[in-house]
Parts: structure tokens; sequence; C-alpha cells
């Protein structure tokens, strides 16, 4: 079911044309009354006065509606999406006219205006985002005396970011034992040949290796490598960042949490999300499936209602499994977001972040020896991490995110979490 | 055929007619000539609704060239109130018309107001130190409940 969203306007209002002119002939006429001691003119000008005073006794203004369908729309960027806007008034004796545009970044195209008033147009936008339709409605109020003007916002349009098909690598570590894609070292139901063993009662008769057996004159059995799924739970910085190269980066940030989505979803694992940052993160538990990419996708945005929030700094215990695999996607320039990241390996996760900031985060061109001291903090900043167990690859954009997550150094032992 | 009677605004136009023939009756020379300007006036006012304005500002400069006697000029502002506000509602539905009814009335009471203080022979020395005094604040206090809707202080919605 497609659902509609109705915003009340807020009107502000001024003097209608109608109150100009009658205010503009009322006021000349009333001067040339007195210059030119004409009486009579009072006579003519009275009733046009009478007009201007009847705004005590007209009829009230009533509410007026702005209607959206759908009230909340998704796309694709570059995808194109058709939505209709139309406004209503409670009472049918005021004129209610409106204007659609979009904003900044959205190419909004007004398809067909119907004489009921209802504007269909088509939107797209190149970026992805929550792009705001607005509507500008003006209303002249019963009697033609005032008009009102309101700006809403009847639309959201949310576009969500397209990811690189490539799978991305996940780091190497403990999986739980579920059946899923990821090949280990572990025995047990699987293809990938293992290991041949003698017989033991309980074991499968499929599994007996007969040519083996043959040879060696007792029963052997066949043993295989079992593929186990991971959880993997994206957390991505919404932190304010600063303006320049940090802001920009920000951009390939959800590109790249949907890709690492994406590509888990495609292999059968579980994928969340986290957005840490403002005060206010949202989260979404682990989840398989199709559907869980588009719930992945209206969390990232902050659309729509499927997605729970909380309050604090830390990524709640709820939104990660035992045992789950965190990315972070984040400029690494903000000391909550590696806080909890460091939180989150104590806690007994694989923690990789991903920094997306390229180079200095500074607006204007800087002295080389600046840039320089500002990559040696970076380095040692990553030394650091990685000691603490978070480790910490650098995505450039010359590089795919799955080229530069192969860079994610192997661990030996996992960490055993703290209870 | 109701899309084109709507477009020649047939009923603020009559209004428009009744306001010039009110302004220019048993007139000859200049007056004449304004007046003929006001009915052209009218009728670039169904293809233009700003040259309403004009229409009407002609109309009292006929007043004033035959010096007309109160009762005409009443009839003439009457309807030129009227000309305005049909001419500036018309052409939508018909409750948008109806709705314009209060300010007709208020137009048709200030008709009398008006025809009585401009007939009444005032004969007072000091009548003209206090007649733009007394016409400003008339006007101020006509026009005032506009600019306090303009800063939203005007209450709109609790009216009945």
């Amino acid at each position: 079911m497609i659902e509609t969203r109705r915003t009340e306007a807020e009107l502000r209002w001024r003097a209608s044309p109608l109150t100009r002119a009658v205010a503009t002939c009322a006021g000349v006429v009333l001067a040339a009354a007195l210059i030119g001691s004409r009486w009579q003119l009072i006579a003519f000008v009275a009733p046009l006065l009478g007009v201007l005073c009847s705004i005590g006794w007209q009829r009230s203004v009533p509410r007026v509606y702005v209607h959206a369908e759908p009230g909340l729309q998704r796309c694709f960027e570059g995808e194109q999406t058709q939505l209709s806007v139309w406004a209503t008034a409670e009472r049918t004796d005021v004129t209610v006219a409106l204007a659609i545009e979009g904003v900044e970044g959205m190419d909004l195209d007004v398809l067909a205006d119907d004489p009921g008033g209802r504007q269909t147009a088509t939107c797209a936008a190149e970026r992805w985002g929550r792009y705001p339709v607005r509507a500008r409605v003006d209303v002249v109020a019963p009697g033609g005396l005032l008009a009102g003007t309101a700006i809403v916002d009847a639309v959201d349009v949310f576009v969500f970011p397209l990811a690189p098909p490539q799978s991305t690598a996940i780091p190497k570590t403990e999986l739980l034992d579920r059946l899923g894609t990821h090949l280990t070292r572990h025995i047990g139901p699987g293809v990938e040949y293992a290991d041949i063993r003698p017989y033991v009662p309980g074991d499968q008769l499929r599994t007996v290796n007969w040519s083996v057996s043959a040879r060696r004159g007792s029963l052997h059995v066949t043993q295989r490598l079992t593929d186990r799924a991971a959880d993997v739970v994206v957390l991505i910085d919404t932190y304010p960042q600063p303006p320049g190269p940090a802001t920009e980066a920000t951009e390939r940030a959800l590109r790249g949490a949907v890709q690492v989505v994406q590509s888990a979803l495609r292999s059968g694992d579980r994928a969340g999300v986290v957005s840490l940052g403002g005060g206010r993160p949202r989260w979404l538990g682990a989840d398989i499936g199709r559907r869980q990419f588009y719930r992945v996708l209206d969390t990232l945005l902050g659309a729509g209602d499927e997605f729970e929030t909380t309050t604090g700094t830390l990524a709640p215990r709820a939104a990660l499994p035992p045992g789950a695999i965190v990315v972070a996607f984040s400029t690494m320039l903000d000391t909550e977001f590696a806080l909890s990241l460091i939180d989150l390996r104590k806690r007994g996760h694989t923690v990789v972040a991903v920094d997306v900031l390229e180079g200095a985060p500074f607006q204007d061109e800087q002295d080389p020896l600046f840039t320089r001291m500002w990559a040696m903090q970076r380095a040692f900043m990553y030394r650091d991490m990685g000691t603490v167990g978070v480790d910490v690859v650098s995505w450039s954009t010359a590089s795919t995110l799955d080229q530069s997550m192969r860079l994610v150094p192997e661990r030996r032992r996992p960490v055993r979490g703290r209870r | 055929m109701i899309p084109l009677l709507r477009k020649s605004h047939l009923l603020s136009t009559a209004f428009g007619l009744v306001m010039v023939a009110a302004a220019g009756m048993q007139t000859d020379g200049v007056a004449l000539v304004v007046a003929m300007l006001a009915a052209a006036a009218v009728f670039a006012g169904i293809a233009l609704r700003v040259a309403a304005t004009p229409a009407v500002l002609l109309a009292a400069v006929a007043i004033v060239i035959t010096d007309a006697a109160p009762l005409p000029a009443a009839l003439a502002g009457l309807s030129a109130a009227c000309y305005l506000v049909l001419r500036y509602t018309e052409g939508g539905r018909a409750a948008v018309i109806n709705a314009s009814a209060p300010a007709m009335l208020a137009a048709l009471g200030f008709t009398f107001v008006g025809v009585l203080a401009a007939s009444f022979p005032f004969e007072l020395p000091w009548l003209p130190l206090l007649a733009p005094l007394a016409v400003f604040g008339i006007y101020v206090i006509a026009t005032r409940p506009f600019y306090k809707a303009s800063e939203g202080e005007l209450e709109l919605s609790s009216r009945s």
C-alpha cells in the first residue's frame, strides 16, 4: 500500500492584491477629497473603506493541508521516481495554489498539472542523501482580503547509494558454528577434503571412503572442512566532521558500508548496522536476506521506522551478536568514535576500521611540513590502534574497497571477550 | 460556455460600467472624456485585473471635475467597491464568491454613513483643521488589521 503524507501548512498572512487595490484607491481619493475640499468624495470612498473594515466580519481561515503520494520515496542514485503532491483546504471557500520545487542537487520535472491542483513530478539525484521536495502554497482567505503563503516539506526522497558489485573479504577470525559460505579449518559437514580417519561407530555410512577401506582392510571415512557463516556489523561514523576533505570523505563512508553489507548478505552472512554520532545512535540487528539490505539502507539514511535508536556514544550490545565482525567506516578524527571501537574490541569482536580520509583534512594548501607531520601522526594512531587490536586500513580513492580490505593483517589468536 | 462566461467577468464588468455611468452622468467636455477613459479601463480590466485600480481612480476624477452630488458619488463608490471585490474573487468556484458577501454588506452599510456625512451641512470654522487628522485616522484604523496580519498578530483561525 502506498501511504500518503499529510502536512499542515503554516501560513504567513499579508494583504492580498485586492486589499492593496482597494487601499490604494481609498487613499488616493481621500487625499484628493482633502486637498480639493470635495466632500462628496467621502461618499465615494466610504464603501471602499467598508470593504477594508469588513475583515473583522469575514469567515475564519480554514486549515490548509499539503498531501503527497507517496509520503516517503526511496530510490537509488540516478534513478527516476515519480511522486504527486496536491493541496486541500478544510472548506471550499478559499483558492489554493500549489507549486513544487526540489532542493539543490535534485532534478525535479513537473510532468502534469491537473486542474484539480494535483501535480505529478519525476525526481532524480546523482548523490545519495535525503532530499525534501518543497511545496509552496498560496492561499487567498475567504473574502479575498488576505493572502497567505507557506513553504512545506511535502515529500522526503531518500536516495540510496549504489555500491560496486565486488565482494569484500572479511577478516580471518573464529567463526560461529553455523553453516555458511566461508571455508574454515574446522572439520565437519562440507565439500572440501580434509583428512581420512578410521571409522568409529556413529559415522554416517555415506562418508566411508570405500577405496581406502579396501586397501587398508578396515573401514575409513573421509573428513571434510566445514563452511561457516559470519555476522558482519557495519559501524558508521556520523559525527560532525570539519569542513573540507573530511566532509567529502563521509560520502565514500556510506558507499563502503553499503558494499560491505551487500557482499555479506550475498554470501549468506548476517549483516547489521550501527550509525554512531550526534548523540543518537541508530542501529539495526543482524539478519539475513534481501529485505535486510533495504532495512540497512533505511537505517543508514534514517528513513522509515524499522531501526532502533539509543543514546550515548557506544555501540549498543543488542546490536552486536557475540563473535560478530565489526567493520567501521570513519575519518578517524573523532575520539569518541575511536573509543567506541576500542570498547568493541574489549567485548571480543574482531574490529576493522576503514579510514576513508585521504591525506590531511585541511581545506587550503598548507606547508608540506605540516602535511608530513599530519601523516606521521596518522601513522602513530594506526599503530596505537593496532596495538589495542583495532586494525586500521586506509581506503584511498585510487583503489576499490575490496582491494583495500585485503590489507587487513591476519591475527593469530582471537582476543577473549571480557565479561 | 461556462468557462468563457467566467473569463469574461460579466458581473464585475457590469458593476464597473455602473460605476462609470454614475460618475459620468449628464456630463460633457473633459469629464465625459475622463468617464470614457474609465470605461476603457474597465474593459481593459477584463484581461488585466490591475487595470481595475485606474478605472476606479478615473471615475473619482470624473466626480471631482463635475462636482457631482453626494448621492451619485455614493452610487459610484458602491459600484466601485463591488467591482473591485468581484474582479479579484470572480473566476473561482461559487463558494469563493459567496465568501465575499461580508465585504459587500459592509460596503453597503458604510455607503449610508458616507452619504450622511457628505450631505450634512457642516458650517464650522475649525473643520478644515480637524478633517485631515480625522481622515488620516480613519484610514489608519481601516488598514491596521492588515499590518497586524503580516506580523502574525491577527487572530485568524479563532474567528467564527
